[in-house]
């Protein structure tokens, strides 16, 4: 047999062994994409905080009873030192009536002819001491705002009574 | 004895309503006393020149 014709059937040897393949091998066909299912997690249940709401109100036990509070004081509470100034303010307005009315006093029994002599004079010495306490209750006492104007007449009658006596 | 009276009574006027406004002192008391003071000073110098 020729070399020629020995290649020749060779190779339809071969051709008919890949035909033979690939009859015998079935075709793939790929009829749908595998789909990718994602299996739901497991779900977190959020545990709910109580609201403010909710909060249970506090309670007072018998031991906490609130104690009892003092009243607070006046609004009006008026210092020593004022009360002290009203005093002498006052003290220095009595000084003064009591020599006004000593001296009238003294003037009508004069009048009335009941006093003389050494009476008189010591009537008089009496009402000079008054008058002297009185001056001084008027120096040693710082005159408040409110009584001030009426404070200088005072002062003013203190002057002229004693002038008066004085005569 | 008209002019001493008169500023003598407006400055006790004007210590009373003082004390009694401003300082809440009891003003009935405060004349009580003012007038018990003038009187017994007035006996006391009356008994003096008997």
């Amino acid at each position: 047999m020729p070399s020629s014709s020995r290649m020749q059937a060779q190779s339809t040897a071969v051709e008919s062994v890949i035909t033979a393949a690939s009859t015998a091998i079935p075709a793939v066909t790929i009829t749908s994409k595998p789909t990718l299912t994602i299996a739901p997690s497991p779900s977190i249940q959020q545990t709910q905080e109580p609201s403010p709401t909710s909060l249970p109100s506090p309670t007072l036990s018998p031991t906490q009873a609130s104690k009892p509070t003092l009243a607070p004081p006046p609004t009006t509470v008026v210092s020593d030192t004022s009360n002290i100034t009203v005093t002498d303010a006052y003290k220095a307005v009595l000084l003064t009536k009591v020599a006004a009315v000593i001296t009238e006093e003294t003037a009508k029994q004069i009048a009335d002819g009941k006093l003389s002599g050494l009476k008189s004079y010591v009537a008089f010495f009496v009402i000079g001491t008054i008058l002297s306490a009185t001056r001084s209750a008027f120096n040693e006492t710082a005159p408040l705002p409110d009584i001030q104007p009426v404070w200088d007449q005072g002062k003013t009658s203190v002057a002229g009574l004693s002038a008066v006596v004085s005569d | 004895m008209q002019p001493v009276n008169a500023p003598i009574d407006s400055m006790q006027l004007a210590a009373r309503k003082l004390a009694v406004e401003k300082y809440r002192i009891d003003g009935t008391k405060l004349d009580q006393l003012y007038d018990k003071a003038i009187q017994d000073m007035r006996a006391q110098f009356q008994k003096m020149l008997q």
